[in-house]
């Protein structure tokens, strides 16, 4: 790929099959492959960040996650929908950053800055609710609560959890992504939301 | 069922994933058991906090996420640069130079005393030819604070503008609820009505359709409440559809062919029950004749 991809419009054309796109990928076309990107990156950046609740983390995942799209497309088969691919791709590095964030013993979100330390998602959170300083405050609040449910979550809870929940996926599709059964998944769910349910019942 | 079986079930009845069988189960049950009705409601409210406070990517950082995408599969393909002396690759030193350059007219800009807006300056590239020239690429963003009502044509505009911006869904949230404040306007209202029937963010459209609320008999909106009712992913935006609907109580005969249409096509059971309350409301029977 040569071209630069820029924040804008995308670039008017005549509607065309996914598969066509992914073909027209596979085959070198860079401009195919920036479309395939455009199509999925905001829903990978929002799993990664609600899964590993770092915008740094999620910058990575979707790094690597269509880097190895990139490299690995002519692999693609069409033996599953494109979105199973790519979401078992961005799950199992989201899976692999949250082991290593274990094996870490949980890195600290907290950025030292010079007005003090400050939260990494709570400057995310506070960029988008800066202009009520009672919605910025109530934002962090439950942010940091969300947050704190989130991290008695095991990595897979989590992000069956987001993916059931954030992104509308059936638990048979979550089993293909996760490359487990329906059943399985579908414990996962229920310890999950039991887990989110206890800390933050009081939202209802 | 048990009352602890329905508790069990509460998840999986909410996304709609209980075999038909054990979902009508449920609901029987809880249409007589009113501590399972209110489990249900509970998780529901529970459900619709969650996505209140979904995180959506800022435009900075999925920008971030593009460019550096672009940079690195650039890189994969670029071929490893020859070790000859006039090949050397000048890329790096001259990107440093342009940035150093940019800095220095930045500052030379920025005298003290005087009020500059802030600019950030982007080499996309640089390209020396052959006498030595160097042709730049730079996107210059400039920054700049703008104070001012709705009621101002050019902030208005703003506001429209970013609320239909899907690349940052934080800052859409913001314009949509700093727009429905005034929806009595058509033009604020029609861009409510577009917002909801086709952003990506449930959470911006549960914002847009606060704005709707006031406006729920008027007759475009409630087209377009009939089309997000039949096409919307999310049960709570759904819901919360349902209720606007139905809302006054009086019976409207051209919405009840929608919820009885939805009502059959409905994966959610929580929703469901909720159309057919609505239906019931109305005097209506479930089925199309």
């Amino acid at each position: 790929m040569t071209g630069i991809l820029t924040i804008g419009a995308v670039p008017e054309r005549a509607a065309s099959p996914e598969t066509e796109i992914i073909r027209a990928a596979q085959s070198g076309d860079p401009e195919a492959f920036e479309r395939l990107v455009r199509t999925y990156d905001q829903s990978v950046l929002r799993i990664a960040l609600n899964v590993l609740r770092s915008p740094e983390d999620a910058r990575d995942v979707y790094q690597e996650a269509f880097l190895r799209v990139y490299r690995n497309l002519h692999t693609f088969r069409f033996d599953c929908s494109f979105h199973t691919w790519l979401y078992r791709i961005v799950t199992n590095i989201c899976l692999d950053h949250l082991r290593k964030r274990k094996v870490r013993r949980e890195e600290s979100s907290v950025l030292d800055t010079a007005d003090g330390p400050v939260d990494r998602m709570e400057r995310l959170e506070e960029a988008a609710a800066h202009a009520d300083p009672e919605r910025t405050l109530y934002s962090r609040q439950l942010g940091g609560r969300i947050k704190a449910a989130l991290e008695n979550l095991t990595p897979r809870e989590r992000v069956v959890f987001e993916l059931r929940h954030f992104q509308g996926l059936r638990l048979r599709g979550i089993g293909e992504v996760l490359g487990t059964s329906e059943e399985a998944a579908k414990n996962c769910l229920f310890r999950a939301t039991q887990k989110m349910r206890n800390v933050l019942g009081d939202l209802a | 069922m048990t009352c602890g079986e329905i508790r069990n079930a509460m998840p999986f009845y909410y996304y709609g994933e209980l075999p038909p069988e054990q979902e009508e189960e449920v609901e029987a049950h809880c249409a007589g058991c009113a501590p399972c009705h209110k489990e249900v409601e509970d998780y529901r409210k529970f459900a619709l906090a969650l996505d209140e406070a979904e995180l959506g990517p800022s435009l900075g950082l999925l920008s971030e996420c593009r460019d550096l995408l672009a940079q690195r599969v650039g890189e994969w393909e670029r071929p490893a640069p020859k070790p000859k002396w006039w090949r050397i690759d000048f890329r790096f030193p001259v990107a440093a130079l342009a940035l150093l350059l940019i800095g220095w007219f930045a500052a030379k800009l920025n005298l003290p005393g005087q009020s500059q807006p802030l600019i950030t300056s982007l080499v996309r590239s640089v390209e020396p030819d052959a006498s030595g020239r160097l042709t730049i690429a730079v996107d210059d963003v400039q920054r700049r604070v703008i104070n001012g009502g709705l009621n101002d044509a050019n902030v208005r505009r703003l506001v429209l503008i970013a609320a239909r911006d899907e690349s940052n869904p934080g800052v859409q949230v913001e314009c949509v609820d700093a727009l429905k404040r005034m929806a009595h306007s058509t033009e604020i209202r029609t861009a409510l009505m577009d917002a909801v029937q086709h952003d990506p963010s449930p959470s911006v459209r549960l914002k847009a359709l606060e704005g709707l609320k006031q406006f729920a008999t008027d007759g475009n909106v409630r087209n377009a409440l009939s089309t997000v009712l039949l096409n919307d992913s999310n049960p709570n935006v759904r819901m919360e559809v349902i209720d606007l609907l139905v809302g006054g109580g009086a019976r409207d005969g051209s919405m009840v062919g929608v919820l009885q249409n939805q009502v059959h096509r409905e994966d959610n059971s929580y929703v469901r029950i909720r159309l057919q309350k609505a239906l019931q409301q109305m005097n209506a029977s479930e089925g199309v004749f």
